[in-house]
């Protein structure tokens, strides 16, 4: 049973990553759509963040949640660190560094 | 097939395979905690090669959830996989069929995240850097299989916040314009109110709304001459 959920499961996710990888798919982009996907990176990175930052909690919680004071510290990281890796390494230091006192 | 882009491929994917570290080793834990064999939480990272789907597939056969519930959520889940096929089409679809099926089992956020910031990619720079990530994601399971024999209550080493920490160092840098920064915080505030409101596909939908708004603005600041750009 555990089996069969798991090769369905792989159809699934597999026919939403190929269909529109495939060519005989007639898709014709429309400029607006075109233009929305101009934003595609950065909004839905950003949206997969959101369960995380939430750390469990709910929208009262979130003045008390350390992962959000983590995630500020992030933000400023990337912001004056142009090493991307750098930027990683240290803003996890800082979030280490808060749990380890919260 | 070009070796040397096989290999930058790879090397460029490092940071994120590092960063699914915490990703892989829940996957693998709690697939063993919540009753699955260790061979069925490997064989999910195997076939199904998802991180986010993997963890719901887990925690929704541990509360009894339905086959068809199940992949039903999986396939909302995993739909913002269309948008990055749609993104990556043009490119993509011109290559013959075995290198598409390959790219389309091996397109994870990560992979896309790496693609959409070039200008240029072949083949062999996306087959480097999905097989490189596919063996780490693997490598990492298994451990975490391993691991849940070991260490109890892996979730409370916080080891999630470094997909935030990395994300965030991506996201940064790609905002350039008043559009984008729309874009940004209406999907952030849109996933915390959604995902605490635990509204299915709650991830797209932020994205797709962030995304609009960001459209809505860009089309205003033209229209009155300002110029979104910075």
């Amino acid at each position: 049973m555990t089996w069969l959920l798991v090769f369905c499961l792989m159809a699934v996710v597999f026919a939403n990553r190929y269909l529109l990888l495939e060519p005989k798919l007639p898709i014709v982009i429309p400029g607006l759509v075109r233009q929305a996907l101009t934003y595609s990176a950065p909004c839905l990175l950003t949206a997969i963040c959101g369960p995380i930052i939430l750390n469990g909690g709910g929208l009262a919680a979130l003045p008390s949640n350390p992962y959000v004071y983590a995630t500020l510290f992030s933000v400023a990281c990337a912001y004056f660190i142009p090493n991307m890796l750098l930027s990683v390494v240290v803003s996890l230091v800082g979030f280490y560094g808060l749990m380890a006192v919260w | 097939m070009r070796t040397s882009h096989f290999w930058r491929g790879a090397a460029h994917i490092l940071p994120l395979c590092l960063a699914v570290l915490p990703w892989g080793l829940l996957a693998g834990s709690m697939a063993v905690n919540s009753g699955l064999t260790p061979m069925q939480g490997i064989g999910l990272s195997v076939f199904v090669f998802a991180g986010a789907a993997q963890l719901v597939t887990i925690s929704m056969l541990a509360a009894g959830s339905g086959f068809l519930a199940i992949l039903l959520t999986v396939g909302i889940i995993t739909a913002q996989h269309l948008l990055y096929g749609l993104i990556l089409r043009e490119k993509v679809s011109t290559m013959p069929r075995r290198q598409r099926l390959a790219i389309g089992f091996l397109l994870t956020d990560e992979l896309f995240a790496l693609a959409v910031g070039k200008k240029e990619f072949g083949f062999s720079y996306l087959l480097g850097a999905g097989i490189c990530f596919y063996l780490f994601w693997l490598l990492f399971t298994i451990a975490g299989v391993v691991l849940a024999a070991n260490v109890p209550n892996l979730a409370d080493y916080h080891l999630d916040f470094s997909i935030v920490a990395t994300f965030v160092a991506i996201v940064v840098p790609m905002i350039k314009s008043w559009s984008t920064l729309v874009g940004v915080l209406v999907s952030l505030v849109l996933s915390l109110v959604l995902n605490s409101a635990n509204v299915g596909g709650a991830m797209v939908l932020a994205g797709l709304a962030g995304m609009a708004c960001a459209v809505a603005m860009e089309r205003w600041s033209d229209a009155t001459g300002k110029g979104s750009s910075t």
